[in-house]
Order: structure tokens, then C-alpha cells, then sequence
């Protein structure tokens, strides 16, 4: 990251901390103006809705110049027009360095829709240009597509701080790993070296903010692959080695590595939620029973113990009852408080919650297409009327 | 149409219902909730209907942008920028729609998302400035 931008980025860290210490009444009104006296920030920075709209009329702008771009120049040949476009990803990438740099933009939308159209451009175009060129087999062509997402998209996160840059690249080497010889064993050991590594350097105050951020995301993508490599589903059906061309059916007998990932499906994510506890990290502890969810849905696929639906609702309840407990425990503890933890909302965004609250309801409450009755269709009355609905016809 | 219908009717009973608690001041922290869904469901019954050929379509997408302009109005006025979001991106879909079924021609397509995503662009920043000088004036 350009030093100005990491600088800007730590103070902005301070100000919103400082925000939120406010709204926790830690620190009044006064004491808030004076820290962000003493770390003022020269960025641009827009809000989250601003600039998500900011973002996408950016790059309905952008695409639309390079549309007529590609309207005008298709007629000179698809390599002239591909030798534009890269010329177009380059400028895109001297625009996105322009507005980080002398125009003081951060947070704005429009930098970073220049860095996300330069760095699909030079992707696309380069491939397309090796593709046409050299004229390699399939094989060839997956590997070098994942080699050249994972350098452009490593070195744009390395140099503009954006994370999701980081986490893409991520995956691209962790699907290219799974493209050789022992890929789910690759998969298994390289996150418990490199998860712990990263949070460790996630923590370090010698890093910018957005690469620490970049360091956590990476831990993260990484103990999703060792769950996926664990999987006792991915075994049976051989998710990894289909990555590596077998997309046959597998046929595995019981051995003693099924009985091991049978076991790890519970354990990792388990043990992630306790990692995450012992290290008061939330992004652990919530991957963590994203993982445990995920190993309950698989159990219910291997032992049908009920219906769906009941499982879903037993299950639902019982992380609602768990919660309320959890909940009481802390609470009744002195200062609402036990071992360092409270389920007081200390210091956290009350917007950024709330949106995630709708963000969750538009979800969970958006039913799924339904079919429509065919004319002629028949039922036999079926008895409707609330909570009392009956299925049956 | 039956489903839309529906769609919409509950979509303004969300919304209606989000008014009611601020109102009444019962559980008013669930307003947010009602009036996004509300609101998602209106334009999306609307949206759902400006593919649709002839009078039928050219209905919708001006309602999709007379509905949209008039969430955006009221939200921006409000302070309620997630709405706004919702009602500006529903009116420019509108508006492009509109537009788009009376000139086909795909250069001038391009040149029409250019000129208006830009006009658009410059809008919002104007917006941002002026909401960010009245805070600091408040």
C-alpha cells in the first residue's frame, strides 16, 4: 500500500474507533473532537450507500466507454480490439493510482471500480492473448488462468489494499494446489501453518491497516479449504480430485481416512469456534458455527434422524435456546460480565448491525419461486388458515 | 398479475405497518425492517412487469421510475440513504428501459448509459457534498 494511503487508513481507523467508543458512552463528545483533532483524515470517503452506488454507475460509465470502444475497433480484428482493451486495463490501473494518490480518494467508489475494470482487463486480455497465441491444451490454459488471477489480483491487493483482491487470489492458489499430486493433503496442512501465521501478522501494528485486514481474510479462505479437504462429504463424492480433472464417480470403500474425516467434519469447525473464543476473535467464532451449521446439515444428509424441515427448526431452536442461556450466564456474572466476555454491544455499530439485520430477514423471508398451476389442475380443497395450515390435499 | 398485485399490497402494508409503530412508538426499532421490505417488494412488483410487450410494458417502466424517483425524493429529504439507494437505482432502470425500447441502436445505447451514468455520478457527489456541509454546519 502507498505509504499516504496506509497512513490516511490508520487514522481513519482511530477516528471511527473513537466513533464508536462515543456511541458506547465511553468517551463523551469533547474527548471524540479531540482525537480526531489529533488524527485528522485528508481522504475523500463517501458512506457504504454512497458508495456502492458510486461504484456501480462507475462502472456502468467505464463499460459503456469501453463498449464503444469495442464497437469501433471490432472492425480492425479481435487482436487489435484485445491490444485496446489491455491498453484500457493499464490506463484504468494509472487512474486508480491517480485518485488514491494526488486526488486523496479512499473509500470512494470510483477507485475502486477503476481497480476492479483494470485488473479483469489485463486479466482477460493477457489470457486471451496466451490463449491465442501459444494455443495451449485445457490443462494448461485452467493452470495459467489461476497463476496470472492469482499474481494480478495478489499484487492490486498488495498495492491498493483491497481485500476481496486478497481473497480471490487466495482461492486461485488454493485451486491450483488441489490441481497437484497430493491436493487434498495440500489443502489439510498448508492451513494450519498459514492460518495461525497470518492472524498472528493480522495483529501486528507494523502492517497497514488494509493488509491486516487482507491477512485476516486469507486465514479465513484458508480454514474454509481445510474444512473442505476434512469434509466427510467431500470425501465420499471427491470434490478436490474433481478439481484435478477425475470427475468420474469415485468409488471409496470405508477406510480408515473416511472414519477420520467423519470425525474432523465435527472437530474443525469446533475447534475453530474454541480458537476463536480462547483469541477473542469474532471472524473465528463466527466461521467457526457457519462450519458447525454446515457439519449438522451434513449430518442430517448421512443419518436421518427427521425430516428436514424438523431438523432445521430443532435446530434453530435449540441455537435460540443456546443463546438465551449463553445470555443469562453472561449477564448474571458481576459487571454483566464472566472471563472477559459480555453480551453487552460494546463498541459495535448499531447501523452496521441493523443492516445486517435486514440483510438477513430479506434473505430468510424471500420465499422461492413457486410453480404455477396449470389450467385444469385439481386439488382436492386443501384446509388453509395460519399457524394450523394443513398440507394435505 | 394476481401475484404482483399481492406483491405490491403487502409490500405497502410493510410499509404502512413501519409507519405505525414510529408512530405509535411500539417496537419502532423494527421500522427499518418493515419499511426496507416493504419497499423491496413494491418495486420489485413493478420491476418484475417492465419486460412485458406493448402499452403493458411502457406502463410499468414509468411507474418503476415515478415510484422510484418518489422513494428516492422522500428518502434522501428523510436521511435515509439506504432507501434512497433503492429508489434511485429502481428510477434509473425505469428511466433506462424507457429509453432502451425507444432507441435500439446499440452505439447510442453506450453513449446513453455514458451520458446519464455519468450525469448520475456527478449527482451523487453533489448530494454527498451537500449532506457532509450541512453536518458540519449542524
Amino acid at each position: 500500500v502507498r505509504a499516504d494511503v496506509a497512513e490516511a487508513d490508520r487514522r481513519y481507523e482511530v477516528r471511527e474507533a473513537a466513533r464508536s467508543w462515543q456511541r458506547a458512552a465511553a468517551v463523551d463528545e469533547e474527548t471524540r473532537k479531540k482525537i480526531d483533532a489529533a488524527f485528522p483524515d485528508d481522504r475523500n470517503r463517501l458512506g457504504p450507500v454512497f458508495r456502492v452506488l458510486v461504484f456501480g454507475f462507475s462502472l456502468v460509465v467505464l463499460q459503456s466507454a469501453m463498449g464503444i470502444a469495442g464497437l469501433v475497433f471490432a472492425a480492425a480484428g479481435e487482436s487489435v480490439a484485445a491490444f485496446v482493451f489491455f491498453l484500457f486495463g493499464l490506463g484504468l490501473a494509472g487512474l486508480t493510482e491517480a485518485q488514491l494518490g494526488s486526488l486523496k480518494r479512499r473509500q470512494g467508489g470510483t477507485e475502486a471500480a477503476t481497480a476492479f475494470l483494470a485488473v479483469v482487463l489485463i486479466i482477460g486480455t493477457l489470457l486471451w492473448l496466451i490463449s491465442h497465441s501459444s494455443k495451449p491444451g485445457d490443462r494448461v490454459l485452467v493452470d495459467t488462468a489461476l497463476i496470472l488471477t492469482a499474481i494480478v489480483l495478489g499484487a492490486a491487493a498488495w498495492r491498493w489494499g483491497y481485500s476481496i483482491f486478497a481473497v480471490v487470489a487466495a482461492i486461485c492458489v488454493f485451486v491450483l494446489l488441489a490441481r497437484g499430486p497430493f491436493g487434498r493433503l495440500v489443502w489439510m496442512v498448508l492451513p494450519l501453518a498459514l492460518a495461525p501465521a497470518l492472524l498472528r501478522v493480522a495483529d501486528s501494528a507494523r502492517m497497514a491497516p488494509s493488509h491486516r485486514r487482507s491477512c485476516e481474510a486469507i486465514a479465513l479462505v484458508a480454514l474454509v479449504f481445510l474444512y473442505l479437504a476434512v469434509h466427510v462429504g467431500s470425501w465420499d463424492l471427491g470434490v478436490v480430485e474433481m478439481l484435478n480433472g477425475f470427475f468420474d464417480h469415485i468409488e471409496r470403500p470405508p477406510s480408515p481416512m473416511r472414519t477420520f474425516c467423519a470425525v474432523a467434519t465435527a472437530l474443525v469447525p469446533l475447534s475453530t469456534v474454541a480458537w476463536g473464543i480462547g483469541t477473542r476473535r469474532r471472524s473465528l467464532i463466527g466461521l467457526g458455527f457457519v462450519g458447525v451449521l454446515a457439519s449438522l446439515v451434513t449430518l442430517r444428509i448421512y443419518v436421518h434422524v427427521a425430516p428436514l424441515w424438523v431438523a432445521l427448526i430443532g435446530g434453530g431452536a435449540i441455537a435460540i435456546g443456546l443463546a438465551l442461556l449463553v445470555r443469562r450466564y453472561l449477564d448474571s456474572g458481576p459487571a454483566q460480565e464472566r472471563h472477559g466476555f459480555t453480551a453487552e454491544a460494546v463498541f459495535t455499530d448499531p447501523e452496521g448491525r441493523s443492516a445486517l439485520e435486514v440483510a438477513a430477514s430479506v434473505a430468510t423471508f424471500t420465499p422461492a419461486a413457486r410453480p404455477v398451476p396449470q389450467p385444469g389442475f385439481e386439488g382436492g380443497g386443501g384446509r388453509s388458515g395460519g399457524g394450523g395450515a394443513s398440507g394435505e390435499f | 398479475v394476481a401475484i404482483r398485485l399481492n406483491a405490491a399490497v403487502t409490500g405497502l402494508l410493510f410499509v404502512g405497518l413501519g409507519y405505525a409503530l414510529v408512530r405509535t412508538d411500539r417496537k419502532a426499532h423494527f421500522e427499518p425492517l418493515a419499511a426496507h421490505l416493504g419497499w423491496l417488494l413494491v418495486l420489485a412488483s413493478i420491476l418484475s412487469g417492465i419486460g412485458e410487450g406493448g402499452s403493458a410494458g411502457a406502463a410499468f417502466q414509468l411507474g418503476l421510475l415515478a415510484v422510484g424517483s418518489g422513494l428516492a425524493v422522500h428518502a434522501y429529504r428523510a436521511g435515509r440513504f439506504s432507501l434512497f439507494g433503492m429508489g434511485l437505482v429502481a428510477a434509473y432502470i425505469g428511466l433506462t428501459a424507457l429509453a432502451a425500447s425507444a432507441v435500439p441502436d446499440p452505439f447510442l445505447g453506450f453513449l446513453w448509459f455514458i451520458a446519464t451514468g455519468g450525469g448520475v455520478l456527478v449527482a451523487l457527489l453533489v448530494a454527498h457534498h451537500k449532506i457532509k456541509a450541512r453536518k458540519v454546519e449542524s
